[in-house]
């Protein structure tokens, strides 16, 4: 017991239910920005031994500082209002993390020569959620859990019960948006466009024909990655002048160009990497091997 | 007073028959005019209908061509010449050049050959560029048909350049034998499509073939870009036609190797400045140390272009800006003077 | 007849001199209309973008210098330059020469193109007035602009023509657009021939009505304005009537200088536009005619239909007025300039068959046809025998104006599909017809105008160009 006490100053942070509704909103946010999961963890105890009102307080507490003592400092353990409950808040983890860590605790408590655990024969069940997307409320959240301990305690001993409902990530929105003149082309890049799917980005895709329209364009102006895949040469507004006019946007470093030439000009290469193209295409060009390097472009904004 | 009044008469019915052909010619022109306003409209249609089909098949691992996309008529053709052309334009990938052609065999060369067979020279003509476009080599024996009859320039080069990719024998025959004159410039425009063993066959025969068409090669092997040629050029260095040793320079340069230096050095004290000048190009591509002695001379030359080209290649080498430092205290030639600070003034 | 006999032979004579004219020109605008119509036959549905597709490479290609004068060009000036930014074309650098502009045309370039001054030296091969600085644009490291003092549109072109880098330059009024294609087409013939073309004029339309925006035309529509439908209608009439079968025969004495491709090193050798004559680019013309026929060499001046230059036309009757004035005069100018080549057999078709058709159709010839118009209504007061010399007359006026006009107009409507509306169509096939009864006077009286102020002010060619240049090229 002392012990347990002792070890509380390296743990994680405790919360109780309601600090933890406000918390949860920051984690939840940082989720969103980060793109990567965290998860809960719910937890409760049982035994064959009947508990007595005096036992409510000192398992709980007992079990709740074992718990801080576990956690990293970047994780939250929540005491849930309802006796013997609790919740283990893992932040940038997900599934696998979290099993991990139950297993861990598992055959620690099956181990533990602590007089709790002893005493009282503690057998735990736990729900496990991984939270993928900002969209999900505490309260919502927790009824889940509840459930989940419901079920798993049903099952039988130790045993983990999932809650997937959270853990689809929200898509990012990438802005895709093309200018070329030639309609066919156009068309080309746009299905090949289609072809890149993957779960972390949906792509918006817009076609243009003209360099102005594409400036004139409230499209252009939002804070979404942007990749631009243009021609040089444009009605309107050539490509040099697009991109000009992008670079020298405050949210520039959002966009990703692509340009794409009939010249095969060493000079004009060069002059329109100074001038802040990120990728030079020269017509004609391998359509697999862009539709590779689009792939790559894309997938390493979250690496 | 008489032959006036006749005149009037004849001039009146004159203007009659004028006039109504015109209006004749204006309601044709009409009817014309709306004819094609509803064509464009109809291939539009046609376009954004088929082009789906287009892409499953060319790109997506469509294996046969979908029923749907053989022309029916035409238009429809017009509209696939468009579709095709853009991704031959656009797209590099070999699969879908092969898939092209194929289809193109199977479905468009019943089309264009019946195209040859017309009297209208543009009609004629636009078949031989689909025909090479496209690589129709099924109608190979019906272009070789067109030979026979009375073919126009601009035809024999479209013939030749489909030869050139699907009967690389006649064409290198027919360039020697030159059944019309061709300036360089259309020389260039076959021999710059040739494949590498094509080209391989043509410099064997580089001795028979028109002037026009050496100095197209020249450029083209320039233009390439590979030490394999390098060799070939430089062996004909000392070729008696100077025109020939002012392109062989350039294409060297333009290549960017140079495997024996000491060919080019007696070109400093040529007669003519464009060999004095594209040889103050070339030895920029050589080590400053090595070279610096030459462009002492370049520097002063009596040419403005060579003075200024020599100054230009000197100040774009490393150390070169210090080389021509020194240089300009030790010259005494005003020009050369003048035309060192002029390029150290804008490189600063 | 009530008038005494020498009266009536005089008028005779003058009767018999318009007709006969009048049936000379007749018969070699016929000659014209059918080699015109033969070589749009020829070229008739012909795909042009095989050729293009192998123009495009530039080791197929010579790079081009655009010069662009330009004299208080504010109002166009950046459309132009966003459509020569937008050429299909391997290589390109363009030169804008602001002639000691007053108005806001160098800040505008400076704002629009992110313009910086930089230190060039200018190699001086044709002598100009000083240039104050040049600058270069960061958006686009091939946009140059010379800010030079006043000295004419020639002498504008002559210092765009030092400080270019390539063997051929072009020349664009600072308010005219060009396709996207225009000059890798007007280039063609210099390249197909390997330099035995050594200039080539393209074809100027009028843009007036059309939608233009950044260098774009993206609505062809005919403009309401009559002034312009016939001018629309009098370009056409001189391409078709003129410069197409001329060029076959490389008998071209004008090509426009809203848009021409020159070889450098000839107009280097001629010593550049001439500054003190109205028309500098017919001038130029000549003058390279002239020093090939002098060298005996077989090089050519050609023009092409088919590349396009979109120009804006004037609207109202004071500037037309203007206008033609002053082409007339550079017309005159030039030929009286160069009047020793005139039947001279030393030069050639130029000399035998080009001057003196310029001489008669085009300098005479608003002069003879103002007299025929005057006959006309002098000889309906008459009466009798004048009476039938006068319809006589009329008809060749209608056979001459209307008809050519309207078969130029249709030649057009069936080879190239400029308006996308059917109406524009028919109303300039009817506004052809009416040609001959109000706008063809008008323009002659014009020239006719210009042809004494060249009589009157031929002395005082020097303080001639002070002013600049103003709106548009001395000729069609």
């Amino acid at each position: 017991m002392d012990k347990i006490r002792e070890s509380n100053q390296s743990g994680g942070m405790l919360l109780d239910e309601r600090q933890a509704v406000r918390f949860f909103d920051v984690l939840k946010a940082n989720v969103e920005r980060s793109k990567t999961s965290m998860t809960a963890i719910f937890l409760t105890v049982h035994s064959q031994t009947i508990f007595r009102k005096e036992d409510e307080d000192f398992i709980d507490q007992g079990i709740t500082s074992y718990l801080v003592s576990k956690i990293r400092q970047t994780d939250v353990v929540v005491k849930l209002s309802k006796p013997y409950q609790w919740a283990v808040i893992l932040s940038q983890s997900k599934e696998e993390e979290a099993k991990a860590f139950l297993e861990r605790i598992f055959n620690d408590v099956k181990d533990s020569d602590d007089r709790l655990f002893l005493i009282y024969d503690l057998i735990f069940s736990s729900g496990v959620a991984e939270i993928g997307n900002g969209d999900v409320q505490f309260e919502d959240l927790l009824d889940k859990g509840q459930q989940a301990l419901a079920n798993s305690s049903r099952t039988g001993d130790w045993v983990i019960e999932y809650v997937i409902d959270y853990k689809e990530k929200n898509m990012e929105e990438v802005k895709v948006s093309i200018i070329e003149e030639d309609e066919i082309l156009t068309n080309i890049l746009t299905a090949t466009l289609h072809n890149i799917s993957s779960d972390q980005f949906q792509l918006l895709i817009r076609m243009f024909q003209e360099g102005e329209d594409f400036l004139q364009s409230d499209w252009s102006s939002t804070s979404h990655t942007h990749l631009i895949i243009m021609n040089d040469i444009l009605p309107r507004k050539n490509g040099l002048e697009v991109l000009h006019m992008i670079r020298k946007l405050p949210n520039n470093k959002r966009f990703i160009i692509y340009m794409m030439t009939k010249r095969n000009s060493e000079e004009d290469i060069i002059y329109a990497y100074e001038s802040g193209v990120d990728h030079y295409i020269i017509k004609p060009f391998n359509i697999r091997l862009l539709e590779a390097q689009l792939k790559r472009t894309l997938e390493r904004l979250w690496v | 007073m008489g032959m006036i009044g006749l005149s009037i008469e004849i001039l009146s019915r004159i203007i009659i028959v004028n006039l109504l052909i015109l209006m004749c010619l204006a309601i044709y022109v009409i009817i014309l005019h709306k004819r094609k306003n509803i064509q464009i409209r109809r291939d539009e249609k046609y376009l954004k209908e088929i082009q789906h089909g287009w892409y499953h098949y060319l790109i997506n691992k469509g294996e046969r061509a979908d029923k749907r996309l053989v022309p029916e008529n035409e238009d429809e053709i017009r509209v696939i010449e468009k579709i095709l052309s853009s991704y031959l334009a656009n797209i590099s990938n070999p699969d879908i050049h092969k898939k092209i052609r194929s289809f193109s065999n199977q479905y468009l060369s019943h089309y264009y050959g019946d195209q040859l067979k017309r009297r209208k020279w543009s009609a004629r003509m636009n078949a031989l560029y689909r025909i090479s476009d496209f690589q129709i080599d099924i109608l190979l024996d019906d272009c070789k048909k067109q030979e026979l009859k009375k073919c126009s320039k601009e035809e024999w080069l479209q013939l030749l350049k489909i030869y050139s990719k699907f009967d690389i024998n006649s064409c290198i025959e027919k360039i020697i034998i030159e059944p019309v004159l061709f300036s360089e410039h259309e020389y260039r425009k076959l021999v710059l499509n040739f494949e590498q063993d094509h080209l391989e066959r043509l410099l064997q025969v580089f001795d028979e073939v028109p002037r026009p068409c050496q100095f197209s090669i020249i450029d083209t092997l320039g233009l390439k870009r590979e030490t394999d040629y390098v060799p070939f050029l430089e062996g004909l260095l000392h070729h008696e036609e100077a025109e020939i040793r002012i392109r062989l320079l350039k294409a060297i340069y333009e290549s960017g190797w140079i495997i024996n230096p000491e060919t080019y050095l007696h070109f400093v004290h040529s007669s003519l400045w464009e060999e004095r000048l594209m040889v103050t190009k070339l030895l920029g591509r050589l080590p400053l140390d090595e070279t610096f002695s030459c462009f002492k001379i370049l520097l002063e030359d009596e040419s403005w272009w060579v003075r200024n080209q020599a100054a230009k290649t000197v100040g774009s080498i490393k150390n070169g800006k210090e080389k021509l430092q020194a240089f300009i205290q030790t010259s005494r030639d005003k020009f050369a003077i003048e035309m060192v600070n002029e390029i150290l003034k804008k490189g600063s | 007849m009530s008038i005494d006999r020498p009266m009536e032979l005089l008028s005779l004579f003058f009767g018999n001199v318009i007709i006969i004219y009048m049936v000379v020109v007749i018969l070699s605008y016929t000659v014209m209309l059918t080699i015109a119509f033969l070589h749009i036959r020829k070229d008739y549905q012909l795909d042009k973008d095989g050729i293009d597709e192998g123009n495009l490479n530039a080791a197929l290609m010579k790079p081009v210098t655009i010069i662009v004068p330009a004299y208080n060009e504010e109002a166009g000036v950046l459309d132009t330059i966003h459509s020569l930014l937008s050429l299909r074309f391997p290589q390109t650098e363009i030169i804008i020469v602001n002639d000691g502009s007053t108005d806001d045309t160098q800040q505008k370039l400076i704002s629009e193109f992110h313009m910086n001054r930089v230190e060039k030296v200018v190699r001086k091969e044709i002598p100009t007035e000083p240039i104050r600085h040049i600058y270069q644009s960061n958006v686009n490291q091939n946009l140059w602009l010379i800010e030079k003092e006043n000295g004419g549109k020639a002498d504008a072109l002559n210092a765009g023509i030092n400080l270019a880098r390539y063997p051929y330059f072009c020349s664009i009024d600072g308010d005219s657009i060009l396709n996207e294609k225009s000059l890798l087409r007007v280039m063609n013939p210099i390249v197909s021939s390997n330099d035995e073309v050594i200039a080539v004029g393209g074809n100027v339309r009028i843009a007036n009505g059309h939608h233009v925006k950044l260098g774009s035309v993206f609505e062809a529509n005919l403009s309401k304005n009559h002034l312009v439908v016939m001018q629309v209608i009098e370009y056409l009439r001189a391409f078709m009537m003129g410069r197409i079968s001329l060029s076959k025969f490389n008998l071209v004495l004008i090509i426009s200088g809203a848009f021409s491709v020159f070889s450098k090193k000839w107009v280097v050798e001629v010593g550049g536009y001439s500054k003190h004559t109205m028309g500098e680019d017919m001038e130029l013309v000549v003058k390279l005619h002239r020093l090939l026929k002098e060298k005996k060499l077989k090089k050519q001046i050609q023009f092409v239909p088919d590349p396009v230059c979109w120009t804006e036309a004037p609207q109202s009757y004071a500037v037309l007025r203007r206008q033609r004035r002053r082409w007339h005069q550079g017309l005159v100018e030039s030929l009286w300039k160069h009047k020793k080549m005139t039947f001279n057999p030393k030069y050639g078709a130029i000399g035998m068959i080009s001057f003196p058709y310029f001489w008669l159709v085009e300098c005479l010839g608003p002069l003879i046809e103002l007299g025929g118009y005057v006959y006309i209504i002098i000889a309906f007061f008459f009466g009798g025998m004048y009476y039938e010399f006068a319809i006589l007359l009329t008809l060749l006026f209608i056979l001459y104006g209307a008809v050519f006009s309207t078969a130029s107009v249709l030649l057009d409507a069936w080879s190239k599909d400029i308006y996308p509306r059917t109406s524009d169509v028919v109303h300039l096939i009817f506004m052809s017809l009416t040609e001959v009864f109000w706008f063809r006077p008008l323009t002659l009286l014009w020239r006719l105008e210009g042809f004494f102020h060249f009589l009157l002010r031929r002395k005082e060619w020097g303080n001639m160009q002070r002013a600049g240049f103003t709106k548009k090229g001395s000729s069609l």
